[in-house]
């Protein structure tokens, strides 16, 4: 009886912290539901008196927010595929080989790794000029795909896959590649959609980017294409919202789907001790 | 390094096959093409940074009017009162953001490791802020913590306690920044926290249990030991993460009020973008970069005292 | 799959890493022959723009645009940027660093005039002028933005002023009668004070977070923002009492929205267009706002008058800004956006509802422009209303921000240090004075003296 109260006491608890996670979600359904004037007014009313799906319609009928949305898709794919392949090699040799300059070279990657990426926005701009990628999407895929913080991520997941797997595989004649595609790899998958998820999230909420590096309004992605609903019509919030809603769903649904997978799977692969 | 450059066609492939059996050759091949595209894409706009921050690049002009001044930009910061309270505050910021989001998501960690009903849905509220837009969110915070008749503050004056300024006060703006950028973060932190713990091998736990250890003696000499590689690679990205906070800060109080939430990544932004400072902007980034370097080579070295692989 | 597949496919991607670093070239003379068929062609005459998405959008410029068109037979493209009022010079700035050729860029005002005109970015339009005998000093006179090297850069296309706007619904809910012009600050603070229901979410007046604000009665009473030796003036006791008229209007007076409230509830440049204010002191460019019924449904009715002066009838004068259109240095096609800024600065006013910066108007082309505001508002301003607000008053003319060395400097810290006080955090006279400090430094920084 006693742990049947404290189980049941427990799962209160964890259902308000989840509730109040999500509040300002709930805020954001709600304001969207609502007309652009009366988004201030009463915040407290989560259920707007009047359902107002205007909003929603003029994001509909809008002549580019689908392309946008598009735009976004496909650039974040592609990002998550040269990401997945680049920073998955490269964190297999600091994790699992042995090289002159190992250690040296890892320092100087998580050193760059602090750079604000900001400030160099202006070198930025200059090279990816001269390189040819200003106003196209590679601008947003190919820098992205040079990712420090998953090498040093994966390199933490790759150190815990036990040696003796690999080891054994070498002496049976698999060269590196081999232990890379068919050993390390398909023991990684779990971390590997944890990247991917990552990965996806940040490309789609990438503000600053797209803003300064893309310039032809229909090849713009999904979140700057939210600065121009603020500006098409004053700052309406209402509008904004329902331009937020949308953009959120993508991500939160394939989080829901993969969650408890990649959740698991990490510890499956990651640091099994 | 060795190059093959002069060799045909299929004897260089042949070569990059035969050299995945070799260790160091493999490891070439496998951090080559990521040190290649990282060079272009991270260390020459870095190194045209510096570049940029010897020159007097600190008005609106044509590149060709442009000469080196050497260090004259780094001297300037520290006469620059506004700059010097931008570091100030980003440490501050530092201070509360880092230990406040370890805690929070190990301790959010551990309540998820445990089953108990509605475990999925509740686990996908958790980390549902991390998705959402910063746009929306910096929205949807302002109305809630409004300080004129905002939900929040509602709910406060009703215990009778005279409810804080939140965003628009002084002292409260850096901390309710911080708070709100825990709140959008502590989903990746807690994934990888309950990766970790959820990794912790369970033989270790049964042995304790024979030994009558209590839960938190089992947490304190089991879980937080074995879990330390994964806790100080979190303390590290978010000590960086830290410091990289221009849009949220940007979205929600844009420095203000005054200058009591101006941290050091708006301020550079501000100074190469509003009045077109950029070598002066770059000097400020070059600071900035050290002073986070010399932080964590400080960890690194001294992860040797609690970091048990 | 087999391993051997496999290892193919790594083999070529690598390949195709490594060549992609000698790509950069070949890709950066693609996009150069892109943009060379519209120079050589003369079959069709284009002319590049950078517009915010908000006027990419909104019907008078796009109006403007196809009439520009008709007329001269040249195609507009525009380079639409995102971004709010300032913001969108953030990307313009960069992009002219690094060379790019759209020709023709908005100077939305003086600060944006100068900055661009003086560093060397604009085409200068004194040839181009010459060849076709257009006498811009008789077109513009006054209006006509100057530079240091006695060029010509800028053509203006407004010359704004101020006025109060008021909502007549609320004047009629409180029993108010409207204001009738020739009134004082402390005529309005009454005003407003009868209007504002604070209950009811109501306020008398509403202003917004711009940098003149802060200072608008000393550029009332004409105080420079600099002294002749060039340093800052803000220690005249004008930009104190300033600042301090400013901060009691919201935080003494009640009368419109605190500093604290406007930031902490995100209040907007459009929030007048709510119905829940009284008054609006603003620019006559907002006159827009009240065509536009699509974003703004209202069931009430707009009123202009004059701006109010200080009792003391030491500060009787209106201000307001120049703005204008430049060609870029390195456009691509200079001489269709010279014909463009030279249609837009003549005929602009015709669609935006902007007083003109022209000089060689008379009366009556005034009055039309006046006649066409006021129908395509259904009469709710009469062209009495216009003209006696903005022409027929005796109120002097003064521009309404700080221009000169540093200013946008100048008005980042003028904004940053104001907020302090009028969030209470600092003291006036410390305020003014870490003003007056910061400016010396930014304008010594900037070249000034």
């Amino acid at each position: 009886m006693g742990t049947l109260l404290r189980k049941s006491v427990f799962n209160i608890i964890m259902l308000v912290i989840g509730l109040l996670m999500v509040i300002p979600f709930i805020f954001m359904i709600s304001a969207s539901l609502k007309a652009p004037a009366d988004v201030f007014v009463n915040p407290m009313q989560i259920i707007p008196e009047h359902i107002y799906t205007l909003n929603y319609e003029t994001i509909f009928h809008h002549k580019y927010y689908f392309h946008w949305y598009w735009n976004s898709i496909s650039t974040v794919v592609l990002t998550v595929v040269f990401r997945g392949l680049l920073v998955t090699m490269a964190a297999y040799a600091f994790a699992r080989l042995t090289f002159p300059g190992k250690n040296i070279l890892f320092l100087f990657l998580i050193s760059a790794m602090m750079i604000p990426s900001d400030t160099t926005i202006v070198a930025k701009f200059m090279l990816y000029k001269y390189l040819g990628l200003i106003n196209t999407h590679w601008v947003i895929i190919l820098p992205a795909a040079f990712d420090v913080f998953f090498i040093f991520l994966l390199r933490q997941f790759f150190m815990g896959i036990p040696k003796d797997l690999t080891e054994s595989a070498l002496i049976d004649g698999a060269s590196h590649y081999g232990i890379y595609f068919k050993i390390i790899l398909p023991l990684a998958v779990p971390a590997l959609i944890t990247m991917g998820l990552f990965t996806f999230i940040w490309t789609w909420n990438d503000f600053i980017s797209p803003f300064i590096f893309i310039n032809d309004i229909n090849k713009q992605l999904v979140t700057v294409g939210l600065e121009y609903f603020q500006l098409e019509a004053g700052k309406n919030y209402a509008l904004q919202m329902a331009g937020a809603c949308l953009i959120v769903l993508v991500p939160i649904t394939i989080f829901a789907a993969l969650q408890k997978y990649f959740v698991q799977g990490i510890a499956m692969s990651g640091i099994k001790g | 390094m060795k190059s093959n450059g002069k060799t045909d066609r299929p004897s260089i492939l042949a070569r990059v096959l035969q050299i995945g059996y070799r260790e160091k050759g493999a490891a070439f091949v496998f951090v080559i093409p990521f040190m290649i595209g990282f060079l272009i894409f991270n260390i020459i706009p870095m190194v045209y940074s510096v570049v940029i921050s010897l020159m007097d690049y600190n008005s609106f002009k044509p590149m060709n009017m442009i000469k080196f001044i050497g260090f004259d930009n780094y001297t300037r910061l520290f006469h620059d009162p506004i700059a010097l309270n931008a570091f100030g505050k980003s440490f501050l910021y530092a201070l509360f953001y880092v230990p406040g989001l370890i805690i929070l998501s190990f301790l959010l960690a551990i309540l998820l490791n445990r089953t108990f009903a509605l475990r999925g849905i509740t686990r996908t509220f958790i980390l549902m802020p991390y998705v959402a837009n910063v746009v929306a969110v910096s929205i949807v915070w302002s109305i809630l913590l409004d300080p004129f008749g905002g939900p929040v503050n509602q709910i406060i004056a009703k215990f009778g306690i005279e409810p804080p300024l939140w965003l628009s006060g002084v002292k409260t703006a850096l901390p309710t920044i911080a708070g709100i950028n825990i709140w959008q973060s502590l989903a990746f932190q807690t994934i990888v926290f309950l990766a970790a713990i959820q990794g912790v091998n369970k033989d270790l736990y049964e042995a304790a249990d024979i030994d009558g250890a209590s839960r938190w003696k089992r947490l304190w000499s089991i879980t937080l030991p074995v879990i330390s590689p994964t806790t100080f690679f979190l303390v590290i990205t978010s000590i960086i993460s830290s410091f990289q906070n221009y849009a949220s800060v940007r979205m929600l109080t844009n420095g203000g009020p005054g200058t009591s939430s101006r941290v050091i990544s708006l301020n550079i932004y501000e100074e190469a973008f509003t009045l077109n400072h950029y070598s002066y902007a770059s000097a400020q980034a070059m600071i900035l970069f050290a002073i986070v370097l010399v932080i964590t080579i400080i960890q690194w070295k001294g992860q040797k005292r609690w970091v048990h692989y | 799959m087999g391993l051997k597949k496999k290892r193919q496919a790594f083999v070529v991607m690598l390949v195709s890493m490594m060549l992609m670093t000698a790509c950069g070239n070949t890709a950066s003379t693609q996009s150069d022959q892109k943009e060379a068929p519209d120079k050589g062609t003369e079959k069709e005459r284009v002319v590049t723009v950078y517009e915010d998405a908000k006027r990419a959008e909104s019907d008078e410029v796009k109006k403007e645009l196809a009439d520009f068109t008709k007329e001269t037979g040249i195609k507009v493209e525009l380079n639409i940027v995102p971004g709010d009022g300032v913001e969108v010079y953030k990307k313009i700035d960069i992009d002219m660093i690094s060379g790019e050729k759209t020709d023709v860029i908005r100077l939305s005002n003086p600060i944006l005039i100068d900055k661009y005109g003086s560093n060397g970015w604009l085409y200068p339009l004194d040839e181009l002028m010459k060849k076709e005998n257009y006498d811009s000093a008789k077109v513009f006179g006054k209006y006509l933005p100057k530079f240091a090297d006695n060029k010509t850069y800028v053509l203006p296309d407004q010359a704004g002023k101020w006025a109060v706007y008021y909502n007549k619904k609320i004047f009629d809910d409180a029993g108010v009668a409207y204001p009738s012009g020739d009134w004082t600050w402390d005529d309005y603070i009454a005003t407003a004070k009868k209007l504002t229901k604070a209950d009811k979410g109501i306020y008398g007046s509403y202003m917004l977070d711009y940098d003149n604000y802060m200072y608008m009665l000393a550029r009332q009473y004409d105080v420079n923002g600099y002294k002749e030796d060039g340093t800052s003036n803000y220690d005249d006791p004008a930009f104190k009492k300033a600042l301090q008229f400013f901060g009691d209007l919201g935080n003494v007076e009640k009368i419109q929205p605190s500093w604290l409230e406007f930031k902490s509830k995100k209040l907007s440049w459009d929030g007048f267009m709510s119905g829940n204010y009284g008054m609006h002191f603003i620019g006559t460019w907002y006159t827009n706002q009240f065509k536009d019924k699509k974003t703004y449904p209202r069931d009430w009715k707009v009123g202009i008058t004059q701006i109010p002066v200080p009792a003391d009838g030491k500060g009787n004068n209106n201000f307001g800004i120049v703005a204008g259109y430049g060609v870029n240095k390195n456009a691509a096609h200079p001489e269709e956006a010279y014909t463009y800024i030279k249609w837009m600065a003549e005929n602009s006013y015709k669609y935006g509802g902007n007083l003109p910066a022209r000089v060689d108007l008379n009366d009556d082309d005034i009055k039309q422009l006046f006649k066409k505001t006021s129908d395509e508002l259904s009469g709710e301003i009469t062209v009495e209303d216009l003209d006696k607000a903005l022409i027929s008053n005796d109120l002097g003319f003064v521009d309404e921000k700080i221009t000169g060395a540093g200013s946008t400097e100048y008005s980042n810290i003028i904004l940053q240090e104001s907020e302090l006080y009028l969030v209470g955090q600092k003291s006036l006279d410390d305020t003014v004075a870490s003003i007056k400090k910061r400016a010396d430094q930014a304008i010594k920084d900037a070249g000034g003296k």
